[in-house]
Parts: structure tokens; sequence; C-alpha cells
């Protein structure tokens, strides 16, 4: 089977995949400042890692000055299926800006603000406790918040929310017995969707401790989640509705859902486990547990169901997702359709939002994190972009994007490999290439 | 003077709230009485806006007495557990609470409400199951059961038991993971009708009742007010019997025809 691996991404990358009739064609890169023969270079790595079987497949997007200049589809998205632009891809916690999206719609419409302690929507996270290990080692004690979480804080991560598989990477008491009483309470990071609403999971949430202090930390976790649930508080609609209703009809991402309805089924691309050697396995209809990771992804097969979530619920194209870039690239406004005002945009992309944190999650000393993404504040770190100020988030199956605003420039890696940390190379010499590109 | 004096005072007020600090623990109010309680889904829960039938009937036995209270609902018995033993809490309201013989020597334990339990099976995995009462029946099958439950009697007929939160329990049913779940009629009914829909038609109630899940409040005499407002407490509860409210607050959550169907009269 593998073989096909290789045969068809020759076809693809040789031959233009088939394009569906509303992604438009791509312009000339010399039209936007870039150079073709620069960006050969891109395909020559892609496709070094598919004859390599390190990924199956991947679509890649290169945007400046709001045109695609580049838009290539690599390998397989599922057995005897090659990837298509229009492949559909889970795009996990690349989910998350488009949640901080929905929130600061909110905030515009004088809905909330980011100041409003979350139990103002939320009661449940009224008088909430910040678990402490005993100096003697012995169990913990359960102290009471210095305030309360607020908006920011789950736009920001500083809510002291976890998420439970990152225990498999941070080994600290604190961490683990407030992961124990996660598990005990049934708390989904998500990637297996539970039979409840995200309500239900979200009420619960919040009366178990914080794992910190309320802005005393900056720690990745459920926060999106959460911010799912107040959306539906506030807005009075369902979560998934309301995206649909004011992000994706609006910027006209006809590929984006919560469930996947069943004529589109087929395209959604499969995940592939890869150890980066060689050994590529399709994931089948059994979860992966490995720890606290638990991986599902069958869910995206599901046509329908009530959880949903705000961290990594969203199934996409890669086309669709970069119209949702190329809106925050163009400070809340594409295709004459205004979504945001440029001053939440500044808001979303300022970085002194976590103050002397690092976003150094995905990134490094010198990224921090603004309301949805990290964003690059210095050049003198290890994890470059390419500027200062570009902001970037990913996807849990290996997905990327990044935002150039001074080059206007976007880019998006789609791939659906696990484990996640594996391809970090790949993605960091794409923007080294897409980069590289620029001739202007 | 007096008029001048108040307007500068008005608009000084006025000024230190709006520069004041939005979120501050000064805008948190300590809770009044605050009873540890673990949920116990469709009688007992935040999720429903009172808190449940259960939450309601407490705060109202309390209220026949002038007394305020706050149920907090906690997802974890280890959490209720905690602010019962670590934080010296006035008490915890809860059905399977699974204290220790120590720390029940230290409680006063007022039952508030009897929900009638069963068994139920998955039918297609079983046409029926023989059961008339006996636990011998469900020999070397694997049942269900709440966390924090007794499960010494299963043990003794030879009943493999795996204990789950009830959401976890249903799947495993499904699943054929396990053979039977043994829970309250109403928690199973909303359950069922809440997050399997679809398998309602597919779980079957045995009968007779497997017994009564009751749900108390354990009063801590190591807190300075636990052995009074224990006393107030079953007073109150006492009144609110005799008076019939106790019944019709459990009417007005679940309607005049499900009482006698889920619930077991409480003896005054």
């Amino acid at each position: 089977m593998l073989k096909h691996v290789v045969l068809l991404s020759m076809l693809v990358t040789v031959s233009p995949s088939i394009i569906a009739d509303e992604i438009p064609a791509t312009v000339s890169p010399e039209s936007v400042g870039l150079s073709s023969l620069r960006l050969k270079n891109l395909d020559a790595l892609m496709e070094s890692h598919i004859t390599e079987k390190k990924i199956a497949g991947a679509n890649v997007l290169i945007a400046r000055k709001g045109k695609i200049a580049y838009f290539k589809s690599f390998g397989i998205a599922d057995e005897n299926k090659p990837m298509q632009r229009d492949s559909l891809i889970r795009v996990m916690s690349m989910s998350k800006p488009i949640t901080s999206t929905a929130v600061m719609i909110l905030y515009e419409q004088g809905k909330l603000l980011l100041s409003d302690p979350v139990s103002k929507y939320i009661p449940e996270f009224k008088n909430q406790k910040v678990i402490e290990m005993n100096p003697n080692g012995k169990g913990y004690k359960l102290v009471p918040v210095k305030r309360e979480v607020t908006i920011r804080d789950l736009l920001t991560h500083k809510s002291g929310i976890l998420y439970s598989f990152l225990n498999n990477y941070y080994h600290e008491p604190e961490r683990q017995a407030l992961i124990d009483l996660y598990r005990q309470a049934g708390i989904s990071d998500g990637f297996c969707r539970p039979d409840e609403t995200i309500g239900d999971m979200v009420k619960r949430l919040a009366r178990l401790p914080l794992y910190k202090q309320p802005g005393e930390v900056w720690d990745y976790g459920l926060s999106n989640d959460v911010l799912g649930y107040l959306i539906e508080v506030v807005s009075g609609m369902r979560f998934d509705e309301f995206v649909h209703q004011n992000i994706f009809t609006p910027l006209k991402m006809t590929d984006s859902y919560f469930y996947v309805p069943s004529e589109k089924q087929a395209r959604i691309a499969a995940v592939w486990k890869s150890d980066w050697q060689g050994h590529l396995t399709r994931t089948d209809d059994k979860p992966m547990i490995d720890g606290d990771l638990a991986l599902c992804p069958f869910d995206a097969y599901a046509t329908e169901g009530k959880y949903l979530t705000g961290g990594v619920n969203v199934i996409s194209t890669a086309y669709d997702y970069y119209r949702f870039a190329q809106m925050l690239l163009n400070q809340g406004e594409l295709d004459g359709v205004r979504l945001l005002s440029r001053k939440t945009v500044e808001l979303m992309t300022a970085t002194n939002q976590i103050g002397n944190f690092d976003a150094t999650f995905l990134h490094d000393h010198g990224w921090k994190f603004g309301l949805g993404f990290a964003i690059q504040q210095d050049r003198g770190h290890d994890v470059d972009a390419g500027d200062v100020g570009v902001f970037e988030w990913a996807g849990l199956y290996s997905t990327r994007f990044s935002v150039d605003p001074k080059e206007q420039k976007i880019t998006i890696f789609m791939s659906q490999t696990t484990p996640f940390g594996l391809h970090f190379g790949l993605w960091d010499k794409l923007l080294v290439l897409s980069g590289s590109a620029i001739i202007d | 003077m007096k008029t001048f004096l108040s307007i500068v005072l008005f608009c000084v007020s006025g000024a230190a709230l709006a520069t004041g600090p939005r979120v501050t623990s000064a805008l948190l109010t300590p809770p009044v009485n605050e009873i540890f309680a673990l949920d116990f889904p469709a009688v007992l829960s935040s999720e429903i806006a009172d808190g449940g039938i259960a939450a309601a009937l407490i705060t109202e036995a309390f209220k026949t007495e002038q007394i305020e209270s706050t149920i907090t609902p906690l997802p974890l018995q280890t959490m209720v557990a905690y602010y019962l033993t670590e934080e010296n809490a006035l008490g915890i309201v809860g059905h399977d609470l699974n204290l220790s013989p120590a720390e029940l020597k230290n409680i006063v334990l007022v039952p508030v409400l009897r929900l009638k339990e069963s068994y139920f099976y998955y039918r297609p995995k079983y046409e029926t199951l023989a059961w008339k009462g006996d636990l011998a029946v469900f020999k070397d099958l694997t049942v269900g059961v709440n966390k924090g439950e007794d499960v010494t009697t299963y043990q003794k007929a030879g009943v493999k038991i795996e204990q789950e939160r009830l959401d976890a329990r249903i799947k495993a049913l499904i699943a054929e993971k396990i053979d039977v779940l043994r829970e309250a009629d109403l928690t199973m009914t909303n359950a069922l009708a809440k997050n399997f829909s679809g398998q309602q038609a597919n779980i079957v109630r045995l009968e007779p009742s497997a017994g009564e899940a009751v749900i108390s409040i354990a009063f801590n005499k190591k807190n300075p007010k636990g052995i009074v407002l224990a006393k107030q407490f079953q007073q109150g509860l006492a009144k609110l019997i005799a008076s019939g409210k106790y019944t019709d607050i459990i009417k007005s959550h679940i309607g005049k025809a499900a009482v006698e169907q889920y619930f077991v009269p409480l003896k005054k």
C-alpha cells in the first residue's frame, strides 16, 4: 500500500490536483514578490518527506499580499486517495484562534468585557480553589483564588486550567494530583468527544481546583473549551451555530465544520501514525491511548454530535483556513466583510498579554501569546518565523499556520500525522523556504 | 452643607468605583453555612437551576428555621471528603459518601431523600435476566456500581464489580463490557434521555427494585456549628415534611405522577 503513497504523490505534484470550484487559481508568485524558482525548493522538501514515508500527505499554501501564490497537495489523504486541495483536515488546536475570534466578536458587540470574571456567565466558576501540595509531600490543600478567572485569562491561557495530556511531559506533584481529579471527574481534553454537552463538562471542570492562581501561570489547557461554552451562554446560541453564522458563513469558509455532513465525509483525510523513520500506518477506529493522551481521529466521521469544543473541534481545509488567516492579516476584514475592527485585531496580536511569561510551548523564548496565538517578539532566539509580529498556532495532527503582517505573507501546512512533536523540523524548514522565496 | 458633603462623597465613591480593580477578592462573596455536596445527577447537581431536588429540600429545611445555607456541588467524592476532613466543613451531602468508621464517629447523619434504585441490563446482550431480588443471579457477571459504593455484598455473592461514573457505566453496558448496572431510577431515566436517547429502548429495568439510594447530610461534629445546625436542620426538615411542602418541592421538580415511581417516603 505504501508504494501508492509515493506513486500518488508523484502524480499529484506533477499534475495539478482537482481543484474545488470555489478555490481561486493561484497567481504568479512573482506578481506578489515571491520567486517561482525558490518556491520549487518547497516541492522538493515536501516530496522528500513523502518519499521517505515520514508523512502520508499534506497541503501547503503560501499567500502574499492577499493572493495565493503557492497551493499544492502532496501524497495521499487516505488509502488510494490522493491529497486534494479540498481535503478535509482536523485542524485541532487551530480551532482555538477561531474560538478567540468568536469571543472578540461578542466583545465588539458589547456583550462582554475581557476583564469580566468568568463566573459572571458561568456561576460554577465562583469561589474557585487552587491546588497546593502539602509541604510534607502528603496530599494537597485547596486554597481560595486571590482573584477570579477572567475571560482574558482564558484567551491567554493564564487561567490555571490544564490539559490532561501534558501530564505526559511535565512531571510535577500539583499537576499529577490535579490530573487525577480531572480523570475521576471525566474531564476530557476533547480529542475523543464524550457523549455530553460542552456545558456539562465545563461546569464540572469549574468545580475542580485550578493548577495555579489565575494570572500567575501560563499553561496551555482547556481554556478555549470553557470559552466555547461561554459563547453559548453569552450569545444564547449553540457554539457551532454562532461560529457558522458569525465566522464561517461571512468568510465563505464553506468547508469548515464542527461535524462534517455525510455528503462531504469522503473528503476527510485519514490520520497517519508515523515514527518519522519510514513506518507509516493509517489509524483505525480504535482510540489511541498513551498515558494521559487519548486520541480518537475517527470522531471526525461523526455527522452530528453535541460535544462542541472550542479547543479542537473544527474540521476545515487549507483554503478555508487561509481565508480565516487572511481576515486576521487584513486586520479583521476579507472581501468587503468585516468581522473584527483593526483595534481588536491589534489587541489580539499584542505581545504584552502574558507579562514575563514566554510562549515556549510550541515556540521559544522571545515568543509571547496574544488572544489566541503565539506571537514572535524578538529575533534573538532559535525559533524564528521571519519577523517580529508573526503570529502562529498549530494543531495536534501536525497542522500549522503562520501570519507575517510585515511581509503580508501567510503560510499554511496541513497534514494529518501523529505524534505531533515529530513534524517540527519540517515546519521550521517550510517556513524558512516560504520566507526565503520573498524577492521584493 | 450636608447636601454638599453628600454630593462630594457620592462623586468620590463613584470615582473610586470607576478606577478600582475590576476583579478583586473583595468581590467574592463568602458562602454562608456552606455544605459540600457530591453530584447525584438529576437530584443534586449544578446542572439543575436550583441545584436539584435534594439541594432545594436542604435549603428550604434550613430556611424554615431562618437559617441561610449554601450548597456547593462537587463532582468528586474525594473532594467532598477533603472538605470534611481537611477543612472541617460544616457538612457534606450525598449518597455513597464512603466515610471511614473514624469519620462516621464525628458526624451526625440526617437522611434527606430516599430514591428507588434498580438494576438495568442491555437487551441486545440478554433477552432477560432472572432477577428476583437475590444477588446470586449475577454470580460471575459484572455489575457496574457508583464510585464509593460499599461492594462487600457483591463480593460475597461472587459478583464482579466495576465502579465508574454513570455515563461511563452506561457506555460500558452498551459496549457489553459490563452485564448489569445499578442506579437510582430517576437518575438513570434522566441520563438515558439526556445522553443516550437512541438506546433508551435497549436498556431495560429489572423488577423488583434493587433497593434505595439514601441522600443524607453528614453534619460535622468537629465544626463549631455542626451539632447545633444538625439539630436545627432536623427540626426544619420535620416541619417541612409535616406541612406537605417536602412533597410539593419534589412534585415541582418532577411532576405529581412521578413521585411514587421514583421516591420512597421519608419518615418524619
